[in-house]
């Protein structure tokens, strides 16, 4: 059946922005301008589906030229890919940077997400609209804003993600914090544009720091600089050890993830390396997330070339040829200096073929995300990759066995991979004899809200959360909560401050570590707010493929609006009752992490009592 | 050339095959169940090749699809198999211990160069060259067909150039491997496997051979010689026959040959003409519009008792569900009916009597009782007894050491152009087929709605669109040496210039069997509905839509 989207052809301009991605047609089968030469044969099937993978990429060049993709781009797109049209319409409209509908050319994605709304952003949003109209409309069609969920410039908050579609050298695109709703109307005005952030790492230049130790101290375009603080002789040491002397200094160094599993990475690296079936796929998850959560932005934007080193180590050790570095589309500057970083390497010889002269050949591909939290499920990334929704697959198979194209796959998020330049150069029992027992190494702490100095810390597993934020400074008065580990996470109070900063340290009160989010909520806030705003979150990302999930993030935000607004349906104590069923259901039948803690932070913030309900019940009986 | 008319493998086998050949089928959108097994061998790693004058929805999910010029398929496959021979990749071990006639069939074929086939088909040489090696070099492969290959007038010939391929690279008789007829009912297989055609006795037995004849007569207590000794005659001869005077009456039961038939004016005619016209159908046909004797049958599905047959040879049970609406009746029962007010003395109270009998008498049947249908889900014929759980894939015995039965033949053939030859009065050649939602003439799928559904268009390419001057929905004159019809255009970019298509699908809005030929294959019966030659004219003063 030949189902077309319809809505008339592709325009040049479009076709152009595809082209640029897929390279011209290879038959008149995929233009519409056939030969004769077309109507005698024609190529297809498993090469072009191979192809399938460019899908997001394509996508992207059309929103960035256009602002918008048309049916007339898709139905393009999905010829030129042999993807059937419904298909290209729902991996387009599920990505939030995707418009498939018109939206003008200039847009200002403003940040309304907890650390925002703390520092400001709902104010930011009311002048914004009454300046410039409400959220997603244009007066003049040249541009519009949106409210966004968390753009992870939590440090600099309230932040603002700016976007200007249009030909090659008209393309923009800046991140910028802290900003103001005056700075936000003058650019999309046609006036100037506010800067871009830049990361804020008070620790910068102390001699003590590991992950951190050239941030803000080397030049993050420049690979000679990289070099000449020590850059490189990890990777080194790793050719010298063989891959299977690098999977035991790992080993030994009991590092374990830092997305959130805490799953042990050397024997994650086995699993694949040992994998019969090739070839084996290495991402890299930078598609960081989780509200509060910026540390990889940060090293992405500082140390740009500690991460390729430490993914071509990962590489090594693993036997991938083909890396991913799969980034959230919300950070331009990090994929900017990623991307530079990506060429100098290359051309140094240290990616491609024959690395070092030892045969070993690799390369990465940079894959920008589109605006998905759910993508940073790695399972939910494979298939954004492969260009399909990201939606998260069962387990298993796992990753290890049968991940991105169906291979042997390794996912690790930034901060995990970096902590490997050390274990490589120094040893795994040096790298464990930091930490604690269970927890070794260090962290990466994500510190935001009412803080005296908000940023990225670094600090030994087992310090405690009060010495983190005398770290810091301190915090901003009484507070009345801190939010541990991000949406994900969980509420804790005054009363904790001296939990040690372990994965079984944070597990015995109860919380987690999470993304190392660490969100002090001062005296003024609005505990109410923040708890429905997380809810709003996770009904807005969650993907809509598992029932318990997709019904649950929805009644969850209803059931809180109840008790927030204090219009229950019985009493307080019903409502809570029904919330822990609703949250159980949520943790037991979710296909993936999103929907089993999608309930976490507010089951805590209910159980610390941080919102009462004022008012009264409407006085009928929830059955 | 295997003695039997059936598929040779299964399903399953298609969805674990490594290389799948569909020739003159648009399975996509004709034979969509039989495509989900088609595709789950495609998402297991299979290849797919299209050989069809279109590019047709299921040539896009090919890896390769083949434009081959209308009924040049005999030169395609002798110009396929000549390739594989000088490649070295025929099984000449295979060859030489189940076959015959090889030396024949190489002299034969060796005239079909790639490049001389590339003049017969219009395919380019180098495209030929890969589809011969990649089936040649293929571990498992099957080819499967429909219309495209049989609604010619050299049908058989057709049919035996594809064996030929099989019998030169061993791909028949073993798993993955095969030669798949598809059939466009759920119930064509057992049709015919029932004595449903002119030349078989029921378990497609050989109505011209003496013994068999003599058991069904000693089974049925008829007398020696009841059963005529010769074979009867196919459809198209049938209208001969009627043109000629030879016959003066006619008992169609579930068809409608007054619209399905080519050179349509010609068959209302000579039905019109008959002394006796019975008709027994679910619906009101154009058919049984003209008979003097129109017998309501309840339906097949849902409403009667019985087996189907697929396209896979397994037999399957049918239950009947609903009764039918009053008058109407089961068709055996108005067979049987019949027969009694004829004389005979059938007494078969039930579906499973008559089984029964079949089974006796069909050794192809034997094993099956209704009630290992049941347990099994269907099972494949030939099944020889109770214990025989039936058969997943024919002729292995050609691989068996000795042989087991005769080795098979190879059939020489030569390209034979379709009869109606393009001509500047007549340039553009019209094939016809199905579309997915509409079957045949439209009596079993015109009362329900589609959202896919459209009327009845003559499909050309954009630039014989662009040449003519019309545009989408335009309505033209078409016109072929028999008749003209006024049809809307639908441009369609699955079609290459000097290439039409039409469906049958809507004989009342347009009559297309005005324009196709009733030149027919005198060995199958059926007729060339799939070249035709056409001109195609503005209409003047008919606004376009």
């Amino acid at each position: 059946v030949d189902l077309r989207i319809g809505g008339g052809p592709a325009t040049n301009e479009e076709i152009a922005a595809v082209d640029s991605v897929l390279g011209p047609p290879a038959s008149g089968w995929e233009s519409g301008h056939r030969t004769a030469a077309d109507t005698r044969v024609a190529y297809g099937g498993h090469e072009a589906r191979a192809r399938r993978h460019q899908l997001l990429p394509a996508l992207h060049a059309v929103q960035d030229r256009m602002g918008w993709i048309s049916r007339g781009a898709l139905e393009y797109v999905s010829t030129r890919l042999s993807v059937p049209p419904a298909e290209a319409y729902g991996v387009a409209s599920f990505y939030a940077l995707l418009a498939t509908e018109p939206r003008a050319p200039l847009v200002a994605h403003v940040c309304d997400d907890i650390a925002c709304k703390l520092a400001g952003a709902d104010e930011t949003c009311r002048l914004l609209e009454s300046a410039l109209g409400p959220t997603g409309e244009s007066k003049d069609g040249r541009s519009t804003w949106l409210r966004s969920p968390c753009l992870g410039l939590c440090e600099r908050a309230p932040a603002a993600l700016i976007q200007r579609a249009g030909e090659p050298d008209i393309q923009k695109e800046v991140a910028s914090a802290p900003v103001g709703s005056a700075d936000l109307e003058a650019a999309l005005r046609g006036g100037e544009w506010p800067s871009a952030a830049t990361p804020l790492v008070p620790q910068a230049g102390q001699s003590h720091l590991k992950l951190l130790r050239r941030v803000g101290v080397v030049d993050p375009e420049s690979l000679d600089d990289y070099r000449r603080l020590g850059g490189y002789a990890s990777l080194r040491r790793a050719l010298e050890l063989g891959s299977d002397g690098v999977i035991r200094e790992v080993l030994d160094s009991k590092l374990v993830g830092r997305g959130g599993a805490a799953f042990p990475m050397g024997r994650k690296w086995e699993a694949v390396s040992k994998a019969a079936v090739h070839p084996h796929y290495l991402i890299c998850n930078a598609d960081e997330s989780e509200p509060g959560t910026f540390k990889d932005r940060v090293v992405m934007e500082a140390d740009p070339f500690a991460l390729i080193e430490a993914m071509t180590i990962a590489a090594y050790a693993t036997a991938c040829e083909q890396g991913y570095l799969y980034i959230r589309g919300e950070y331009p500057l990090a994929r900017h200096r990623i991307e530079n970083a990506l060429e100098q390497c290359r051309a140094m010889g240290l990616l491609g073929a024959d690395i070092m002269e030892t045969g070993f050949n690799f390369d990465i591909e940079v894959r920008r995300g589109a605006g998905a939290y759910i993508c940073g499920e790695e399972t939910a990334l494979f298939n954004s990759i492969e260009g399909k929704r990201g939606e998260p697959r069962n387990k298993p198979p796992f990753p290890v066995q049968a991940g991105l194209f169906g291979k042997p796959t390794v996912v690790n998020n930034v901060e995990t991979l970096i902590n490997v330049l050390d274990i490589v150069l120094e040893g795994g029992a040096a790298y464990a004899s930091i930490g604690t027992e269970g927890s070794t190494g260090s962290k990466l702490f994500c510190l935001s809200g009412d803080v005296a100095k908000p940023g990225v810390y670094e600090v030994p597993f087992g310090t405690t959360l009060r010495q983190l934020l005398d770290l810091a400074g301190g915090m901003r008065g009484k507070p009345r909560a801190i939010l541990l580990g991000g949406a994900a996470g969980s509420f804790i109070t005054e009363d904790n401050l001296d939990v040690p900063l372990t994965f079984e340290g944070t597990r015995a009160i109860g919380s987690t570590l999470g993304s190392g989010v660490v969100l002090v909520f001062g005296p003024q806030a609005d505990m109410g707010e923040a708890v429905l705003r997380i809810a709003q979150f996770f009904r807005d990302e969650s993907c809509g493929q598992c029932v318990p999930c997709r019904v649950g993030t929805m009644r969850q935000e209803e059931l809180l609006h109840r008790l927030v607004s204090g219009r229950t349906i019985g009493s307080p104590d019903d409502e809570v009752a029904l919330f822990k069923d609703l949250a159980q259901a949520m943790r037991d039948a979710s296909i993936c992490g999103l929907g089993q803690t999608a309930a976490a932070a507010a089951e805590s913030a209910i159980k610390l009592g941080l919102f009462k309900s004022s008012g009264h019940s409407n006085g009928r009986k929830h059955s | 050339v295997f003695g039997a008319g059936g598929g040779t493998s299964s399903y399953k086998e298609t969805e674990e095959t490594d290389l799948i050949i569909l020739w003159g089928s648009n399975a996509r959108e004709t034979h969509p169940i039989f495509f989900h097994h088609v595709l789950r061998g495609i998402h297991n790693g299979a290849k797919l090749y299209a050989v069809d004058p279109r590019r047709t929805g299921t040539s896009q999910w090919a890896d390769m699809w083949l434009g081959i010029d209308v009924g040049s398929d005999i030169a395609l496959a002798n110009a396929m198999a000549r390739e594989i021979i000088h490649a070295g990749l025929a099984n000449m071990e295979f060859i030489e211990h189940a076959t015959t006639g090889f030396e024949e069939f190489q002299k034969t074929v060796e005239s079909y160069t790639l490049e001389r086939a590339e003049k017969l088909t219009g395919v380019p040489a180098a495209a030929i060259r890969q589809l011969a090696h990649a089936y040649g070099k293929a571990d498992r492969a099957m080819i499967c067909w429909t219309l495209g290959i049989t609604e010619h007038h050299n049908a058989v010939d057709n049919v035996l150039s594809l064996i030929n391929l099989a019998l030169l690279t061993g791909h028949v008789g073993k798993y993955g491997s095969g030669l798949n007829p598809l059939r466009g009912q759920n119930n064509v297989q057992g049709g015919g496997d029932m004595g449903a055609i002119p030349n078989r006795l029921p378990g497609f037995q050989d109505v011209e051979d003496p013994e068999i004849r003599a058991r069904f007569e000693q089974a049925w207590g008829i007398p020696a010689g009841t059963i005529p000794s010769q074979k009867g005659r196919h459809l198209s001869q049938m209208f001969e026959a009627m043109e000629h005077g030879e016959m003066s009456a006619l008992y169609v039961i579930g068809e409608n040959p007054a619209q399905s038939e080519a050179d349509q004016n010609r068959a209302v005619k000579l039905l019109s003409s008959l002394e006796c016209l019975v008709v027994q159908d679910v619906f009101m046909t154009k058919t049984a519009e003209l008979a003097h004797v129109v017998l309501p049958a309840a339906a097949g599905w849902a409403e009667s008792e019985g087996t189907v047959t697929n396209s896979e040879r397994r037999v399957q049970r049918v239950r009947k569900a609903l009764e039918p609406p009053e008058g109407a009746r089961d068709d055996a029962e108005i067979i049987g009916d019949l027969a009694r007010r004829l004389g005979a003395s059938w007494s078969y109270e039930r579906a499973e009597e008559l089984w029964e009998e079949c089974r006796t008498l069909s050794p192809m049947h034997a094993g099956m009782s209704y009630k290992r249908l049941e347990e099994l889900g269907g099972i494949q014929w030939p099944c020889a007894d109770e214990n025989d759980p039936g058969s997943l894939f024919l002729h292995g015995r050609l691989w068996e050491r000795p042989i087991g039965g005769a080795p098979a033949p190879f059939t020489a053939v030569e390209d034979d152009p379709p009869v109606e030859k393009l001509s500047p009065e007549f340039p553009i050649r019209l094939t016809t087929g199905r579309r997915l939602d509409s079957y045949n003439t439209g009596v079993q799928t015109g009362g329900y709605t589609s959202p896919l559904r459209k009327q009845e268009s003559l499909q050309i390419a954009p630039e014989d669109a662009e040449r003519l001057g019309v545009v989408e929905g335009e309505v033209v004159k078409a016109s072929s040496r028999r008749g003209s019809v006024e049809v809307p255009v639908h441009v369609d970019s699955t079609l290459r210039p000097g290439l039409a298509f039409m469906t049958l699908h809507f004989p009342d809005q347009v009559s297309t069997n005005q324009l196709t030929i009733d030149a027919i294959d005198p060995k199958s019966g059926t007729a060339e509905f799939k070249a035709s030659a056409i001109r195609i004219e503005k209409v003047a003063g008919v606004p376009s839509r």
